[in-house]
């Protein structure tokens, strides 16, 4: 395992970073495991704790945004806001929600196409549009972030 | 004046045995907002029904002190009562008593309960509240515990068995819940795990709570081991007794039969446009349901697990049937390894207990993907086949759309013993979705041709107008007919009616060996 120490907000969190060759990684976060997914195909090793495409977050403090990026589930504080994902593997047809909007639990925030089907994804907790990790026509896998709401 | 002692002896004992772990005991269970077994036992059964059976059992134990803690019962309320009018057995185990810990004497007035509910024909109900086996019995404890799973199994399929998890249930003792019928979690006050959080952190470092490693909520929705989950023990009890009254006593009889305030010649008009004009676009099976079923019926199972597949118990003029339907409001309604597993159990206790099965098909097929493969979807989509297969109880489908590839074959197709199989006029019968099927058979001359994207598109009108239709099908014999869906509860009533002296049959055998 890597173990790197990550500061965000002030608070250090250290974390150690598994096996990254395969998705999901196990990684543990101030000694919680945890299991993650990454959202596009399993990046290098390097690439696991400085991600080249970083999500388009409103205002991003450096080390917040690989947290964002790398541990899905990381323990509250790390991670700001709730982050959609995609109930199966698909397609993005639409996105319907920009970066600083205000939506409400239930609002559709995409729309995408799995099985010959086009499913509105719809917010899970409603607040502000805090980043946006998908584009039109991009193939997500299942549990992909989609949208992250604060 | 000897029998006025004597008298006087028994009430005591009564008063004794009804105290159970003591006052302290009951108000530091009612304080975790929590009632007492016998409290249960008040609000599940039909007032003053309630018959108790081995009241003054002790347990015979005498090491580690145990001689001085006897309590008369033995820390569960078990005996029979009635539900609706119906004969029903139940246990309730008492925390207030060592913890509802499980020992010799303890399982064997479970045992007891359970064999005069197998002579009898009549369902067992269990509250389960248990801290688990009581260590000072060692050995017999455990042996307890595999009493109970012989009983639990023996039973499968002769009665109905319902358990209702109403604190802890953790090690062997959740297996007794596991190999009954239907699991009510309440939530916030039940948990079930094999090892409790303290050992998962010793063995796999994983730093998890009570409540998410077996709370209701993770059990209703990722396990599938709750099929029900409500917010108070009155919630769940009474759950519990409206489940009842969709199941029969046991396997020979049939389920309760009730007048039905719903016309049985209703034509429900909203369902002519509930499945939209794109055949991509989605909607929600439950309002089908809810429109073709009795008004109010519905009785949902396992809504949180697998909601790509909807299972449940309704009434079709008041006769009990077993809804299975595909959802293409989630994930598609796509087959997937949760989706099989949660309708093959499904299907399979409505075949014991004589519920004849409804299903509604909109399916594009079995879910593909390394996740859905190598986590067995072969094996476990086959139980599913297996189970439409084996059932013997009539057997009505609509297929309402999609209708695709094997997943078609699966949900109650003639093939696997379809009694009576109608469409609505959007169903769509095909190997596969009418793009793939045009990409497939046509590739050649779409790559040839001088406009690929003007022949393709031809080549899939022309696909559409052939297959994407339910008249292919009917013209085979493979729906018996094709309907307005504004007359479904009608014709699905007169079918139900015609299929009452249904006789059908597996050959004889042990049993078979289905793919677990």
């Amino acid at each position: 395992m890597t173990t790197l120490e990550l500061v965000v907000d002030g608070q250090t969190f250290t974390v150690e970073v598994g096996d990254v060759s395969h998705s999901p990684v196990t990684v543990v976060v101030n000694g919680v495991t945890k299991s993650v997914s990454f959202r596009d195909a399993v990046p290098a090793a390097s690439a696991a704790v400085q991600p080249s495409t970083a999500p388009v977050v409103a205002t991003p403090a450096p080390a917040k945004e690989v947290a964002a990026a790398v541990v899905e589930t990381a323990p509250a504080g790390s991670v700001a806001g709730e982050i959609i994902v995609a109930p199966m593997p698909g397609k993005i047809l639409s996105i319907s929600v920009a970066v600083g909007q205000a939506i409400q639990q239930g609002d559709a925030v995409c729309t995408l196409e799995a099985m010959k089907m086009e499913m509105p994804i719809s917010a899970t907790a409603a607040g502000t549009v805090k980043a946006i990790h998908v584009q039109v026509g991009e193939t997500v896998s299942n549990d992909a972030p989609l949208v992250t709401v604060g | 004046m000897a029998s006025d002692s004597k008298a006087q002896r028994l009430r005591q004992l009564q008063a004794e045995s009804k105290s159970g772990g003591g006052e302290a005991a009951i108000e530091a269970q009612h304080a975790r907002g929590k009632k007492t077994a016998r409290e249960r036992l008040g609000m599940l059964l039909d007032e003053g029904s309630f018959q108790e059976v081995d009241a003054f059992v002790t347990h015979r134990s005498h090491e580690f002190g145990m001689d001085e803690r006897v309590t008369l019962g033995d820390g569960v309320v078990t005996g029979y009562g009635t539900i609706g009018g119906r004969l029903v057995y139940a246990y309730a185990q008492d925390f207030t008593v060592m913890g509802g810990s499980l020992g010799e004497a303890h399982a064997a007035k479970i045992v007891k309960v359970y064999d005069l509910a197998m002579k009898m024909g009549a369902p067992v109900i269990g509250l389960n509240d248990s801290g688990g086996a009581r260590i000072q019995e060692g050995i017999l404890a455990l042996a307890g515990y595999g009493d109970i799973f012989l009983k639990n199994s023996l039973a499968s399929g002769v009665i109905p068995q319902i358990s209702v998890i109403m604190g802890p249930c953790a090690g062997g003792a959740v297996y007794s819940p596991a190999l009954t019928d239907f699991t009510v979690m309440v939530e916030g006050t039940s948990h079930m795990f094999i090892t409790g959080p303290k050992v998962v952190k010793s063995v796999t470092h994983e730093e998890v709570t009570f409540d998410e490693l077996g709370g209701a909520a993770v059990h209703a929705s990722q396990s599938g081991v709750a099929h029900f989950t409500a917010k108070d023990e009155q919630a769940a009890l009474d759950l519990v007794r409206r489940l009842v009254g969709y199941l029969p006593q046991n396997n020979l009889e049939d389920p309760p039969l009730v007048t039905s305030k719903d016309s049985p010649v209703r034509a429900e008009a909203d369902l002519d446009a509930v499945i939209p004009a794109d055949s991509n676009t989605p909607y929600d099976v439950l309002k089908v349901i809810r429109d073709v079923m009795d008004r109010g019926s519905f009785m949902e199972i396992h809504s949180a697990y697998a909601p790509n597949m909807v299972v449940g118990l309704a009434r079709l003029d008041g006769r009990v049937v077993g809804v299975v339907a595909n959802q293409p409001n989630v994930k598609a309604g796509v087959l997937d390894i949760d989706a099989s597993i949660k309708a093959a159990r499904f299907v399979r206790f409505c075949d014991a207990f004589n519920i004849p099965l409804v299903t509604f098909v909109d399916v594009p097929g079995f879910m593909p993907g390394t996740a859905q493969e190598h986590g067995g979807i072969i094996r476990e989509g086959a139980k599913l086949i297996y189970a439409y297969c084996e059932a013997t109880v009539p057997k009505l489908t609509v297929v309402l759309r999609k209708a695709y590839g094997g997943a078609y074959i699966v949900m109650s197709s003639k093939h696997v013993r379809g009694d009576y199989n109608v469409a609505w006029p959007s169903a769509e019968f095909a190997v596969m979705g009418p793009e793939g099927a045009v990409n497939v058979i046509h590739r050649k001359e779409i790559e040839e041709s001088a406009d690929p994207e003007a022949t393709r598109a031809r080549r899939l009108a022309e696909y559409r107008e052939r297959f994407a239709n339910p008249y292919e099908a009917a013209s085979r014999g493979l729906v018996d007919a094709v309907i307005e869906p504004s007359r479904t509860r009608p014709v699905l009533i007169n079918a139900l009616q015609m299929l009452q002296s249904k006789r059908d049959s597996v050959p004889s055998k042990k049993h078979g060996n289905m793919p677990l």
